[in-house]
């Protein structure tokens, strides 16, 4: 068995136990955060599945639900667990106050940008005019809103900017007679994919979003319970969860740099280190040293 | 009547009970150092991250095949 077969057979090993562990909880807790995250955590392991799957033999429906789940929805999805769980606390707030602030600016300012500026000028309104933006959407929506209605809006803005990513990964045409089972998917799929597809630029934004979301939530949570000198183990499980998805994140990084062929290898590491720390945070001595749910996990 | 601590007996928030909900990690200088250490390496590595994302995203940075 090759290497870019192995390791993502492992990660998928990995993560389908994650998910199945996550959702069993759900079924017991009832928690809604478990249940996105347990969505997210699936995505991820039908990705890895996929890659598995891909250095064996080529099918079009394979190719499509590996960038559908692993490069564009994953991240996304397991962040906005996160989101759920810790929605109404203040600097998760201005978390995603800056997400769509800088969203609005980006978006804004890209289509100005076919008028004419200069590359370094829209970064530059950008940057100004994304925190202006973050200012007004907390002032106006965030901070006036129930938590639990901030969390469905960003899931149903999820949920429709997903079935989008969808369409746009059905309808595109593929060429697979540039497939080479012998090389990582990642390393391979520029050439694949129809050269400009929307969806392809739509991918880091979803990447963005859930890295925010998922090593901010992590790294809030941690810190949060360091500070009130309670449960150190899901402190360490929330960096833990926080590194992994920081692994992921550069990983994914490296490949719109041209750098695919990490990412298989940076799936298993992300995948050890997310589930450890899960196993970690939920640990009987942990839970019972600690109280609070809003530890993560 | 009062115990030891001046609080009436049964009290659950002696200085021996908040003793114990503490535990014996969150007190060691290890533990103490390198949690802030390691959520501001995350931190800082994710916001690199980030911005080289936002680079490609932007055009700043070349995208390979684009």
């Amino acid at each position: 068995m090759s290497t870019i077969q192995l390791l993502p057979l492992a990660s998928s090993i990995i993560i389908l136990v994650f998910a199945w562990l996550v959702l069993r909880r759900y079924a017991v807790r009832r928690g809604r955060h478990l249940l996105i995250w347990g969505i997210g955590l699936l995505l991820f392991g039908a990705a890895s599945l996929a890659e598995a799957y891909s250095a064996t033999a080529w099918h079009p429906l394979v190719f499509r639900l590996w960038y559908l789940g692993g490069a564009v929805l994953s991240a996304a999805w397991i962040g906005q667990g996160t989101v759920y769980l810790l929605a109404g606390a203040r600097l998760p707030n201005l978390l995603v106050s800056l997400v769509f602030g800088y969203a609005t600016a980006t978006a804004l300012f890209i289509i100005l940008g076919r008028l004419g500026l200069s590359t370094g000028i829209v970064a530059a309104l950008i940057a100004f005019h994304g925190l202006v933006f973050a200012a007004a959407f907390y002032r106006m929506f965030v901070r006036r809103w129930h938590p639990q209605r901030l969390a469905t809006v960003l899931t149903a803005l999820l949920v429709a900017g997903s079935l989008v990513a969808a369409y746009l990964i059905f309808s595109i045409p593929l060429d697979g007679s540039r497939f080479d089972a012998g090389r990582a998917l990642s390393a391979q799929y520029r050439e694949i994919l129809p050269p400009g597809a929307v969806v392809r630029k739509l991918t880091p934004v979803f990447n963005i979003y859930g890295t925010i979301t998922l090593v901010g939530g992590a790294l809030y949570s941690a810190w949060l319970l360091w500070r009130k000198e309670i449960a150190p183990h899901r402190v360490l499980g929330n960096i833990l969860i926080a590194a992994g998805a920081f692994v992921i994140a550069s990983a994914s990084t490296m490949v719109r740099l041209g750098l695919g062929d990490y990412l298989y290898a940076g799936e298993l590491l992300a995948a050890s280190l997310m589930f450890s720390g899960f196993l970690l945070a939920t640990s009987k001595a942990g839970s019972t040293a600690s109280s609070t749910e809003a530890a993560g996990a | 009547m009062r115990n030891d601590a001046g609080r009436p007996p049964g009290s659950t928030r002696s200085s021996r009970s908040a003793r114990a909900a503490r535990p014996a990690l969150v007190r060691s200088p290890l533990y103490r150092v390198l949690v802030p250490a390691a959520v501001v390496l995350v931190a800082s590595g994710t916001v690199i991250v980030l911005a080289l994302a936002a680079a490609v995203l932007l055009g700043v940075l070349p995208y390979p095949g684009r």
